[in-house]
């Protein structure tokens, strides 16, 4: 045994490239699941402390409508009911503004610095200027106008240094504010949760906010019976909802998101697996004739199956190794993408930090490692159970993988009809399924893949033949006989350059619909609205100046109003996210219906229900689908009036909110809460008014209104929402770089060693008479041809998995149906290139390697 | 005069670095300094001469001098026999001068420069427990603040409320925190005006004084609610109202400050009896501060001022706290030979330690002794600073 395996390490110390390669592919593998995994994974856990740290010790909070928590409840609360643990809090983003441009979005943070201690004590103890380490100086805070506190690292990150002014943006007006105090945190979480929060007084926060009279929320520390009495004296309008309802609400506006990573993570888990799996199996293959020729020698079945596991267990282990320490480095880019994505989009959360789950590193370590050492426990075991004699022949593990690689292609072609099966029938029915749908489908391909390569390279042969004459032929013959080692390859391939089409196809598909879907919806002419992002609770409202200015401009012929509100979902009870649903209140125009594509409901009543004729309310299609609503069903919800039952009675198509939101006419709205606002407005240009020229003079009567208020023109906004949609997506677009990457260095390892082994084979070649440019030939077409091999098998697999991701796992994740399935041409000739490309490169080192090495040597190898 | 010193003390206690004891440092939830303003008493109003106090407008609020309290203490017994002391005491301290340039757009009704304070303790004397708790609301929007008629004075829930606009009596206390104590106070004594008609000045310097008077003796019934249990009880009150923008003296480290109630001869009127005050100040060296003053007001409601060398005070006995090391004096001999009056007085419960944002000793006393040759007995309160080793 110590024999065998001191041969090992002889061999490794000859031959290092070959172990080199496959550790580098485990490596890769590994990597990319710690990677993708740890980026989401930190991403989440950055929500989770923004929410921890601001809750705090509170377990219940009030909340109301669109307006608010009256400033009175405070009073009620704290003066008549003697409830002191009532911490009142108001919060809303507003962007700093730099060099006269909005710059970093921050959240502004208003509460009573005094009823903080019991609930949060990281504001009770946040140091001051005090060098002990002490609190933050009240006197200033509450007495300086504009005065703010911020923790160091946002200090720094804005330019800021105590005692300096700047201005902030608060939904389009700009208001000075003063950095009087940095806040300095004990622990780490409290820390985190306040990057980019400026803290402030309660009164500063109303004022900056433009919230005067109305809190956000009221944080209360309160047991099961004083919850309950409280219940029972709330005015309608305001409801008590336990703590962990925060963090619900920011899980689910990033759920969707991280779905998506997560399902990604899932596919470098497959991609990963079948890059160490194609590793390790190709170090053995090659091994196979040395394991008969040692078994001739004397050695026992056992002996060798041993060794070649302690050789594969030591290979797994160091790139497992490698791969995770690689792993945590490909996080920390990967999360600067993902958190930028989250900042921009979702809510000024700090996400920089990487923190590596033990999970994730668990995980990629047992992928690392089993699936290595699995990988060679089939052809190890095939090679000691043959005969010795058998084992140094090549011949008969070719004829059998032959005959496998026909039997592996039904195997796979039943995955593949299944993984389809299961894909129809997850529709709705959960992330498992459609996760095992996608899983079946890529086994099912991988298993096609080596009748796939039998099939492209026969059709190969004859034109490879006449035009590169006996170094094609032998390109073709020598990849067919050596079908155990390149059928393995190219399977790998084709599996990691696939993901990198379905994540193309599934991109295309989105932006394709949603860009569609944009020209239905938008058929105003010009859209006016206020600047906000999307993690307010509450929109921003236009100046009742703003919309008066407006309406005042020649060239109108219609207009229409937007208010949308969050209110509490009584019935029925969603199937996912929190009981919540956002209402939009609309004032119709002529135009309005043409802006709805309807996939359900009569058009009558359609037009009943927008003209306040009878009640109802259209709902969203996402929203549909998380309430498991149809045309007919009731939506029972909070108003400032009380409980209120809305019927059903159309379905809509919106790629606008993952969560959904129902429509009902304004009319109706006011009539069921007191909340006058205006969030948007849409205008038609009347006839002959040129859209551009009216956006213009929209411009240039808000340029007297001292609220910033944003009018932009039908194609100004179609262009903005598929700028904003790029850049929701830009994570994907980069996992899929990532797969691109790892495609190629796959294709590159692979190939590569693929044609090294060729040692032999060549050097009796160069003894019958090849040329060293014969031989090069020979090389660079094989790997080229088998390149384009996967490169093509890749189409198909790709163009199925982006089927899965479009039609599973998002109409899932987002209630989304795309109506439209393109499979761009440039992504699916990238595919081929990428693979061909990496192909060609691996056949240059090999190439020259081959064709210089002395004739002698290569005959005497092993 | 004395909550000027301690507001001064904590100052002082705040200047010098508050501990780096956790538990310290989170309970007050924000700098002591910072609430108790920063000693810079310039554009406030001080207390530079003897004014005419009108009622009940002057039992309400002062906005232009710095800090300001409403100070109630006193002494209660159930039937049985079971005895508790209480302080409850609400404290205006306005961090900024007014600023006639304040910015003129929508203001918040949150928005204030002025922050208050609230501590409340009762002593349960029998159970040999203090109860203290601490309050800091900011003077605005409705959850802290003073009116004068009707007069009522809270933070949030704990108030002290007349019902009438006409009449203080009766006066309302209410306070909780782990008791609840509830105490009407039906009928007391006429204001008595401290220092010169009012004017209590702390040194030479003009505007280092005070507007200070009191009620010394108020009489009451109520309950208090202990681990669950609500007693009914009965007892006395003192009432002490302040107001000034005026800073510590250099060497004073703290005080001694008695507020007595002799037992009255007559039953059927309990207000007639002498009620006593007396602050001795301490300096550093030891020493007493000849600006230690008091008032006697007698049977009759007469009331006259004590100078410094009208009392001989001499500390008996000490109880040293186990929490903070502070060696206080528990036992004392009050001797006022002019008067005729020797009188011991005696800490209820040696440890009457408050546990708060500032630590001192506020507690209930027992006197005992000798007036005009005959014995007497009288109960009161007792405030010590300055003994915590300012770290």
């Amino acid at each position: 045994m110590t024999a065998l395996l001191r041969l090992v390490r002889r061999l490794v110390a000859h031959r290092p490239w070959q172990p080199l390669l496959a550790t580098l592919a485990i490596a890769l593998g590994v990597a990319v699941v710690v990677g993708v995994d740890a980026a989401n994974a930190s991403a989440s856990r950055a929500f989770d402390q923004t929410v921890d740290s601001l809750v705090g010790r509170a377990t219940h909070r009030i909340v109301g409508g669109p307006g608010g928590v009256p400033d009175e409840l405070l009073v009620e609360l704290r003066v008549a009911r003697g409830l002191d643990s009532a911490a009142p809090a108001v919060e809303g983003l507003a962007r700093v503004v730099v060099d006269d441009a909005r710059g970093r979005t921050v959240r502004v943070l208003g509460i009573d610095p005094f009823a903080e201690a019991p609930l949060r004590p990281w504001f009770a103890f946040a140091a001051g200027s005090d060098p002990a380490g002490g609190l933050p100086e009240i006197g200033p805070l509450l007495t300086t106008p504009g005065a703010v506190a911020v923790v160091p690292e946002t200090a720094t990150a804005l330019g800021h240094t105590v005692g300096d002014r700047f201005e902030i943006e608060v939904s389009g007006v700009r208001r000075v504010v003063e950095l009087v105090d940095t806040l300095r945190p004990r622990d780490d979480l409290a820390r985190r949760g306040l990057q980019d929060v400026l803290v402030c007084d309660l009164a500063t926060a109303q004022e900056l906010l433009d919230q005067i009279g109305r809190l956000d929320r009221i944080d209360l520390e309160l047991d099961a019976s004083q919850a309950t009495a409280l219940e029972t004296i709330l005015p309608t309008g305001l409801r008590l909802e336990s703590a962990s309802a925060d963090r619900g609400t920011l899980d689910e506006l990033t759920r969707a998101f991280r779905q998506n990573l997560t399902a990604l993570s899932l596919l470098s888990l497959l991609v990963g697996a079948f890059l160490v799996h194609n590793a390790m199996q190709l170090a053995v293959v090659r091994r196979r004739p040395l394991l008969g020729l040692l078994r001739a020698l004397g050695a026992s079945k056992r002996q060798v199956f041993a060794a070649v596991l302690i050789e594969a267990a030591v290979l797994s282990l160091l790139g497992t190794l490698a791969g995770l320490l690689l792993g945590v480095a490909l996080a920390k880019g990967l999360l600067g993408i993902v958190g930028g994505t989250i900042r921009e989009l979702y809510a000024a959360v700090q996400v920089d930090a990487v923190q590596v789950d033990p999970w994730t590193l668990t995980l990629a370590a047992l992928l690392g490692i089993v699936v290595g050492i699995a990988a060679a426990l089939a052809p190890a075991w095939e090679a000691t159970s043959v005969q010795p004699r058998m084992a140094m022949l090549r011949s008969g593990l070719e004829s059998r993988a032959r005959s496998f690689a026909g039997r592996a292609a039904w195997v796979g072609a039943v995955l593949v009809i299944v993984g389809f099966a299961l894909g129809f029938a997850a529709e709705g029915r959960g992330m498992v399924l459609a996760y095992a749908a996608v899983l079946a489908v890529l086994l099912g391909a991988t298993l096609l893949a080596p009748t796939g390569t039998v099939a492209l390279l026969w059709l190969a042969r004859t034109p490879l033949t006449r035009w590169f004459g006996s170094a094609g032929s032998h390109a073709v013959r020598s990849a067919e006989t050596g079908l155990s080692r390149t059928a393995v390859a190219v399977a790998t391939l084709m599996l990691a350059v696939s993901a990198t089409v379905g994540l193309g196809v599934m991109i295309q598909s989105f932006r394709s619909t949603v860009a569609h879907w944009l020209g239905t919806t938008l058929a105003a002419d010009v859209y006016v609205s206020v600047p906000q992002s999307m993690a307010t609770r509450l929109e921003s409202h236009l100046d009742p100046a703003a919309i008066e200015a407006i309406l005042a401009v020649d060239g109108i012929a219609a207009h229409s109003t937007y208010r949308r509100i969050p209110t509490d979902l009584l019935a029925p009870a969603p199937t996912r996210g929190p009981a919540e649903v956002e209402l939009a209140a609309i004032t119709p125009a002529p135009g309005t219906l043409a802006m709805f594509d309807f996939v359900a409901g009569d058009l009558d009543q359609i037009r009943a229900v927008l003209a306040a004729a009878r009640d109802g309310v259209l709902v969203s299609e996402p929203l549909a689908v998380r309430l498991d609503l149809d045309v007919g069903g009731k939506l029972r919800v909070a108003t400032d009036r009380g409980p209120h039952d809305f019927e059903v009675v159309a379905i809509f198509r919106d790629y606008a909110s993952e969560r959904g939101y129902g429509i009902l006419p304004r009319e109706r709205y006011d009539r069921l809460w007191d909340d006058p606002a205006v969030g948007s407005m849409a205008l038609w240009a009347a006839d002959g008014v040129d859209p551009d020229t009216l956006t213009e003079r929209i411009r240039d009567a808000l340029a007297a209104v001292p609220q910033e208020v944003l009018a932009r023109s039908n194609r100004a906004l179609r262009d903005t929402s598929l700028e904003i949609f790029d850049r929701t997506f830009a994570v994907t677009a980069v996992l899929r770089a990532l797969c691109a990457v790892v495609a190629f260095v796959g294709v590159l390892g692979a190939l590569a060693s693929l044609q090294l082994e060729r040692r032999r084979e060549t050097a009796v070649l160069r003894a019958v008479g090849a040329v060293p440019g014969w031989i090069v030939r020979s090389v660079f077409l094989q790997n080229g041809l088998l390149g384009l091999c996967a490169g093509l098998l890749s189409i198909p697999t790709g163009i199925a998995l982006g089927w899965l991701l479009v039609h599973v796992v998002h109409r899932h994740s987002f209630g989304w149906t795309l109506l439209d399935f393109e499979t761009p041409p440039r992504v699916l000739l990238e595919a081929v290139l990428l693979s061909t490309s990496a192909a060609l490169l691996a056949a240059w080192w090999p190439a020259r390697t081959l064709s210089h090495t002395p004739v002698a040597r290569g005959l005497r190898e092993e | 005069m004395r909550r000027a010193l301690l507001f001064m003390a904590l100052q002082l206690a705040a200047a010098c670095g508050t501990s780096d004891d956790d538990r310290d440092v989170q309970r007050p939830g924000l700098q002591v300094a910072d609430v108790l303003g920063n000693g810079d008493t310039e554009g406030y109003a001080k207390a530079l001469e003897i004014r005419t106090f009108e009622f009940p407008a002057d039992h309400g609020a002062h906005p232009d001098f710095r800090n300001e309290w409403w100070y109630f203490t006193g002494n209660l017994m159930t039937a049985t026999g079971r005895r508790f002391g209480y302080h409850l005491t609400f404290f205006r301290n306005r961090l900024a001068p007014p600023d006639p340039t304040a910015s003129d757009g929508p203001v918040s009704r949150w928005r204030t420069d002025s922050v208050w304070m609230a501590h409340f303790a009762l002593a349960d004397v029998d159970g040999g427990r203090t109860f203290d708790h601490e309050r800091f609301v900011r003077g605005a929007g409705g959850l802290a603040g003073v009116t004068a008629a009707p007069f009522r004075v809270h933070c949030e829930d704990w108030h002290a409320a007349s019902d009438g606009p006409e009449e203080l009596f009766p006066l309302r206390l209410h306070a909780e925190g782990e008791v609840t104590f509830d105490l009407t106070l039906e009928r007391g004594r006429d204001v008595v005006l401290q220092g010169e008609r009012g004017l209590s000045r702390k040194s030479a310097t003009p505007g280092n004084a005070s507007y200070y008077y009191s009620i010394p003796r108020m009489l009451g019934r109520g309950a208090v609610t202990i681990d669950g249990e609500r007693l009914e009880v009965s007892g006395s009150g003192w009432f002490d109202r302040e107001w000034s923008t005026s800073a510590l003296d250099a060497g004073q480290v703290g005080w001694d400050w008695f507020a007595l109630q002799l037992d009255g001869d007559d039953p059927a009127d309990p207000l007639r009896a002498v009620d006593l005050m007396w602050y001795r100040m301490r300096r550093s060296d030891g020493t007493a501060d000849p600006a230690s003053k008091g008032l006697l007001v007698d049977e009759s409601g007469t009331s006259a001022a004590l100078d410094f060398e009208d009392v001989t005070l001499t500390e008996l006995r000490h109880w040293t706290s186990p929490e903070s090391g502070a060696r206080y004096p528990v036992a004392w001999r009050l001797v006022i030979p002019s008067r005729e009056l020797d009188l011991t007085v005696e800490a209820a419960l040696d440890d009457q330690e408050l546990d708060l944002s500032f630590r001192y000793w506020e507690g209930a006393v027992d006197v005992s002794g000798v007036r005009n040759g005959n014995a007497v007995t009288g109960h009161g309160y007792l405030e010590m600073t300055g003994y915590v080793d300012s770290r």
